[in-house]
């Protein structure tokens, strides 16, 4: 028996998810006979800082036509490369997490275990001086690859760093010039079909009421729709992310923004560092069984590099997700659905594949429980990828400065990033799991940076002779030096293409 | 006798003279013809010098190789050979310039538009660059590096060809081991008496200082500025160009080698003239081309000598020459080759080109009888075609100039050049437009590298460029630029490639 | 800046096949296109393209296959035409096969000069093909070694044209008066042509099967490989004008060579040089920017009773047998090749 279709979807909530949610279901759904309609509050704040984002967000804004320079002018975006990570394997270390591959290949064999072997041969440079992405972000270059650049340029991985709530109203003319409708009003309450326990509608303040066939709870860490009403469980795992507030601020820029986020670990969590065209984001993530707000508020601000701009807003949050993201007839996406602190800049990411695997498995009808159970899984698996990811940050360190360093590093961890350390850690062997975000270079850049790197290499890297590897990786060396030197700066790249229109605010531009 | 009768097929080719021009031509001849049953002759005296110099060459030699069968390692290794990619003029423009012409283009057409057009139009953005920034082997040139091209075309590597630079005193005896090889007879003497028949005017036969004669029913002269046969005896006349290129005489000097190994010539302008480098394996040829009129031969000397960058090896040779093109390169039965045929100053390093392009005009017009008129006109045509388009573009470089510094380059810069260069020079600086001909050597991007290499800078550009958003070319050229660069670094060291290269062929 | 705005106007076919090319090129900001197509005359119910249609289609995005629905087209491998002893069919690709370099018919005059009688046309697979009349499907053709124009519907080939122009940013008027910077007349059977002023004429007799087309592209190509503001392009225009001069002699040539009574008697020496060296060696040489291919040159000389008196030296290069045995396979093979493509 089929069921009833799905003609009208309520969005609860503006904000990052929300709009991005709006933007892509009117975009891809629109003409498949879908309303779409966004229930905002202007009297709710939304959580928006200096947010950075990860290269899949091309795709994103490929799906929606939307062009990427007028986007990075319209939200004040700088592209982002990578990111550095200071004070982390240990006090005073620092390395590179790029977004873009490490050398090329040789005789199909992945090109970190020639490095491995050169290394073992007392070749002391380092991995991030065979990626383009990282030499680039050090020397301040950017240049975006187009195909017919090579391949050379095409290693070149990139994602932006950009305001979010200039993002949010971006992406709100978006959905609005697809036909996606805006409502300005609080909710109220829920309204649920007593027999089916499906939402029927939302109430909001002044005795209106709004029906919807599907509910795509944008609600941020309060989770109106998802939690409240729906009552889907949240699965806790800050016994191995600890960290549960954060304290943000702007700051003035000092100098050409830098094509990459920096992350600074301080004694009970780490600090951000998001440069964007007209000024810097900064945050503190902690954990405040080890650290109070004022002490996480004092290091903020003394670790600024320019005069704060803003008073610092404090957040607190819990790390997990929701057992169930999509339950009955809502959908949570965004803080609603769970929360990874934002250590690698999975926000966005996270909130992206929610839409992603929403308009992939969109029901035919109101009931659907095979897409539904379906989406929970990927869902799940989504955050548990990313979450190991951040652990390994966390596990691979060798501080032991503060109680909150001996607990992490001490700490036991899941079984499946066990067996990726391990297995990396010996012959530095990586193998990627389904849908993982995460790769290789990711994994190698972490645990290579973090001191936790291989202590030894495939035995098939021993197939070409030292002299003839040392010659192959000094080529490679030279070409990305060329490369580089032949791009463009940062900021000329931005001047020239993608200049924001004025250093000010815009975030009600209508 | 053999060339009694006009009817008579032609069957037995005489080359007068060894030397580069000789044996090539015996060796083309011979793989070409010898299969068809014709017999080659070459005579040769090792008491006459040969003009051997370090000799530069164009892309067109390897189909030349090709034809005749010679393994390119094989080859590099017996002429000391090094790869080119093309020559340096530095000085030209003005003094301090330098630009390079390359075996290859520039870019990438877009949407039909010529890639210089583009540039064209920001070249005033500083982060816009040279024109040569967009040449891979330009930028290839500078860094010293070589590799094959590759076959893909879609591969920026596969947008440039490439060139040999070689010692002509081995090239010489390496091409006479090949004509050899395919039957070509090679007698040592020297030609004291030329027999001429009555009516026709024909040469017969050669005597020789032992009293040997050699009958033959065509006659190539490869005798060099001399021409033995086409002027001492058939007076075919020259036509003299020295109007255009004054330059008259040449010292050369080898000098040891110092530094990294060019993949590319190197032409410098000086007072009256300029000099050429020519990088090979084991030395370095150098040479001074100048104008009598404008330098003396002691000046010309001490200017090469200054400037050589390691010890010389030998002392410096002089040479004398007028600068034109036989009036007949074909007369009668004989058929100039090489320097009897004409001279045109080595700046584009046309020499063995022109001795290639005579051999295979006249392997295709190979006549059968002494009834050839009509073959005889074709080639002569075809012949004055190719050297006047040379000269074209060589009086190109030094009439596009700002040179002021010198009476030789202001008699350059002011004189009237052919009508044909005029024109050309015309439509280029209106919008970078550059007139096309389908049966010339130097094609389209040869005439924008030395026309922008020399300062003529077009007014305008082509508009259509404007069809496309300022933002979508810039962003072109960025990463074309980029991707330039890091595909020049992608090629081997030219030193390495050739070492490489060289030392499998030794060991086979 | 005003815009630039071009005129194209005369026939319809030439119109819109000048049109179409043109507007691909010149588009966007500040250009402006304007066809002002007349109606034809119903003499002509097809037109011809030359094998150069690959190319200029290819660069219109418009694919062969919508062409064979939309305009009719079918291959053509040879035109036939008139000349001053008769009728001669003109093959779009080489006799024979070259071998070592040397085209085919000099081996062809090898075997004639040792007493053997073939027809060269039996060696040629696009005169066998052509002639056997049956209709290739281009899925076979592309699988053979042939150059081909196309034959199509003119009104329909003229409504694809224009169609093209217009998406690609064309305007189609019917009385555009005469304000442009550029007037573009398309008069495919008067005699001027060049670039003069603001007016560029495209001008020539259409008397030779897909010359018509040809003209037209050709002087398209011209143009935009010259393109410069047009308020400031005099040295341009002398270079086109001296571009389509050359064109102009070229087929000039090639006409005289079909239809003079006495070709041999003709004054342009471009002409009697090909027909001197082809009688003396049998090689045809080319000038700058020749319109037909060396095998319409070869069929028209042969057809005008020019003979080469002997063949290239280089053809002596194979034994009398192997040339024999060569020459029957090769005959064997293009007839067995037509047959399979007549059956397909």
């Amino acid at each position: 028996m089929k069921g009833n279709p799905i003609q009208r979807v309520i969005i609860a909530g503006g904000g990052t998810a929300g709009w991005m949610t709006a933007a892509a279901l009117a975009k891809l759904m629109g003409n498949a006979g879908v309303s779409v309609t966004l229930i905002e509050s202007e009297a709710i704040g939304t959580v928006g800082v200096g947010e950075a984002t990860i290269p899949p967000i091309a795709k994103f804004n490929a799906q929606l036509g939307i062009d990427e320079h007028e986007f990075v002018r319209e939200t004040q975006a700088t592209f982002k490369l990578g990111i550095e990570f200071n004070d982390w394997g240990g006090l005073g270390e620092s390395y590179f997490h790029p977004f873009g591959r490490y050398g090329f290949d040789l005789e199909g064999l992945d090109f970190h275990q020639y490095w491995l072997r050169l290394r073992e041969l007392g070749d002391a440079r380092e991995l991030g001086e065979y990626s383009l992405n990282t030499l680039a972000a050090y020397a301040g270059k950017f240049l975006k690859p187009e195909p017919d650049h090579g391949q050379v340029i095409g290693q070149m991985g990139y994602a932006f760093h950009f305001d979010a709530s200039l993002y949010a109203a971006f992406l709100r003319r978006f959905a609005e010039s697809k036909g996606a409708t805006r409502i300005e009003g609080k909710i109220e309450r829920v309204e649920r079909n007593p027999e089916s326990g499906l939402i029927a509608a939302l109430a909001l303040d002044e005795g209106r009421r709004i029906e919807g066939d599907l509910f795509i709870d944008c609600t941020g860490f309060r989770g109106l729709l998802i939690g409240q009403a729906m009552g889907s469980d949240y699965r806790d795992w800050s016994h191995w992310l600890p960290c549960n507030r954060a304290v943000a601020v702007a700051c003035g820029k000092n100098g050409d923004p830098l094509p990459f986020t920096r992350s600074t670990a301080r004694e009970a969590g780490w600090q951000w560092r998001i440069p964007l065209q007209h000024r810097t984001g900064n945050g503190h993530v902690y954990c405040d069984a080890h650290l109070s707000a004022e002490r996480a508020e004092e290091i903020l601000l003394a670790n600024l590099d320019g005069e704060a701009i803003s008073s610092p807003n404090h957040l607190r949050f819990q790390t997990g997700h929701r057992e169930q993201f999509w339950a009955g007839n809502c959908v949570a996406i965004g803080l609603s659905s769970g929360f990874l602190e934002p250590l690698e800049s999975t926000s966005i990411h996270l909130i992206q594949m929610g839409i992603a695997k929403l308009v992939a498995l969109f029901p035919g009808s109101i009931e659907a429980p095979f897409e539904r159970a379906e989406y929970n899984r990927l869902m799940t698996d989504d955050f548990t990828h990313v979450r190991d990811f951040l652990i390994l940050h966390y596990k691979a360190t060798k501080r032991d400065d503060a109680p909150f360093w001996d607990y992490v590093r001490e700490m036991s961890i899941p079984e499946s990033l066990k067996q990726k350390m391990d297995l990396l850690r010996s012959r530095g062997r990586f193998f990627k799991y389904d849908a993982e975000l995460f790769d290789l270079t990711s994994w190698l850049a972490v645990a290579e940076g973090q001191g936790w790197g291989p202590e030894g290499y495939s035995p098939v890297a021993n197939g070409l002779s030292a002299s003839n590897l040392s010659q192959s990786l000094a080529n490679m060396r030279a070409v990305y030096a060329k490369t580089i030197d032949a791009m463009p700066t940062h900021q000329a790249y931005i001047d020239r293409f993608c200049k924001a229109a004025r250093p000010a605010r815009r975030a009600d531009a209508a | 006798m053999a060339a009694g009768d006009a009817a008579e097929k032609i069957n037995d080719i005489v080359v007068v003279g060894g030397g580069t021009a000789g044996w090539m031509t015996a060796a083309g001849l011979s793989s070409m013809l010898g299969p068809a049953g014709l017999k080659v002759t070459l005579i040769e005296s090792d008491s006459i010098g040969v003009v051997g110099v370090g000799e530069a060459t164009l892309p067109h030699i390897k189909l030349f190789n090709d034809t005749i069968g010679v393994d390119e390692a094989e080859f590099m290794s017996a002429t000391s050979a090094t790869f080119k990619l093309g020559i340096e003029f530095v000085n030209w423009g003005r003094k301090g310039d330098s630009y390079i012409h390359p075996f290859g283009e520039f870019g990438l057409a877009n949407e039909g538009v010529a890639f210089h057009q583009y540039w064209r139009k920001f070249a005033d953005l500083q982060e816009v660059g040279q024109l040569e920034d967009y040449s891979l082997p330009v930028i290839a040139c500078r860094e010293g590096r070589f590799q094959p091209p590759s076959d893909d075309p879609r591969s920026v590597l596969s947008t440039y060809r490439y060139a040999y630079q070689f010692d002509a005193l081995q090239y010489a005896p390496f091409m006479r081991s090949h004509a050899e090889k395919r039957g070509v007879a090679r007698l040592e003497g020297k030609v004291v008496d030329v027999a001429l028949e009555g009516e026709s005017g024909r040469v017969t036969s050669l005597t020789l200082e032992d009293g040997r004669t050699v009958d033959g029913d065509l006659f190539i002269d490869c005798t060099g500025f001399f021409g033995l046969l086409i002027e001492q005896q058939l007076q075919a006349g020259y036509d003299d160009w020295s109007e255009w290129l004054p330059a008259d005489r040449a010292v050369a000097v080898p000098c040891e080698s110092a530094g990294p190994l060019r993949p590319y010539t190197r032409a410098t302008a000086h007072g009256a003239g300029w000099s050429w480098r020519i990088p090979l394996q084991h030395r370095t040829g150098n040479g001074h081309v100048y104008s009598s009129q404008f330098l003396s031969d002691e000046e010309a000397c001490s200017t090469l000598l200054d400037e050589l960058e390691g010890n010389p090896l030998s002392e410096p040779r002089q040479l004398r020459f007028v600068t034109g093109k036989r009036r007949r390169l074909w007369d009668r039965n004989v058929v100039a080759i090489g320097l009897s045929g004409g001279f045109l100053e080595p700046l584009e390093s046309t020499s063995i080109y022109l001795i290639q392009e005579g051999i295979s005009k006249l392997l295709e017009l190979f006549p059968d009888t002494h009834d050839c008129a009509v073959e005889r006109a074709e080639y002569n045509r075809w012949m004055d075609l190719q050297f006047e388009r040379i000269r074209d573009f060589l009086i190109l470089h030094y009439h596009a100039t700002e040179r002021d510094d010198s009476p030789f380059w202001n008699h350059m810069r002011t004189m009237t050049p052919p009508d044909s260069l005029r024109e050309r020079m015309e439509l280029f600086r209106a919008h970078g437009h550059v007139s096309a001909y389908e049966h010339g050597l130097f094609l389209v991007p040869s005439w924008i590298a030395v026309l922008i290499g020399q300062r003529v800078f077009p007014r305008g550009y082509d508009s259509r460029v404007d069809g496309i958003a300022d933002d979508q070319v810039l962003k072109h050229l960025a990463g074309l630029k980029a991707h330039m660069q890091s595909a020049a670094g992608s090629m081997q060291d030219h030193a390495a490639y050739l070492s490489a290269m060289t030392s499998l062929s030794d060991a086979a | 800046m005003s815009s630039e705005r071009i005129l194209v106007r005369g026939s319809a076919l030439p119109v819109a096949l000048v049109g179409a090319i043109l507007a691909r090129r010149w588009s966007g900001k500040g250009k402006e296109l304007v066809l002002a197509p007349e109606r034809e005359g119903a003499n002509a119910s097809t037109v011809i393209a030359r094998p150069d249609h690959k190319n200029v289609h290819a660069e219109l995005g418009l694919a062969i296959e919508s062409l064979a629905q939309g305009a009719e087209a079918v291959p053509v491998l040879a035109v036939a035409t008139t000349c001053g002893t008769g009728q001669v069919s003109l093959p779009f690709s080489p006799y024979g096969m070259a071998r070592g370099g040397t085209d085919f018919h000099h081996f062809w005059r090898r075997a004639i000069a040792s007493g053997e009688q073939p027809d060269l046309a039996e060696f040629s697979l696009a005169l066998r093909l052509d002639r056997a009349g049956g209709r290739l499907p281009l899925s076979t053709l592309a699988q053979l070694p042939l150059e081909f124009g196309l034959r199509m519907d003119r009104l329909r080939y003229i409504e694809v044209l224009s169609k093209r122009a217009t998406s690609l940013g064309a305007f189609i008027a019917d009385d555009a008066g005469t304000d442009a910077d550029l007037i573009v007349d398309c008069r495919v059977g008067s005699n001027r042509s060049g670039w003069i002023e603001d007016r560029l004429l495209i001008a020539d007799e259409n008397d030779i099967p897909g010359l018509e087309w040809q003209i037209c592209v050709n002087a398209a190509r011209r143009f935009l490989g010259l393109a410069a503001k047009l308020s400031d392009s005099e040295t341009e225009r002398r270079e086109y004008s001296r571009l389509a001069r050359a064109e102009s002699a070229r087929i000039r040539d090639f006409r005289a060579l079909l239809r003079d009574p006495e070709p041999r008697e003709t004054e342009h020496a471009s002409l009697s040089r090909k027909i001197d060296l082809f009688e003396a060696c049998g090689r045809i040489p080319s000038e700058d920017f020749e319109v037909f291919g060396q095998p319409e040159w070869l069929a028209a000389l042969l057809a005008r009773g020019i003979w080469p008196k002997r063949y290239d030296r280089l053809a002596d290069s194979i034994p009398d047998k192997q040339l024999r045995s060569w020459l029957s396979s090769m005959q064997r093979q293009i007839g067995e090749i037509t047959d399979r493509s007549l059956r397909a």
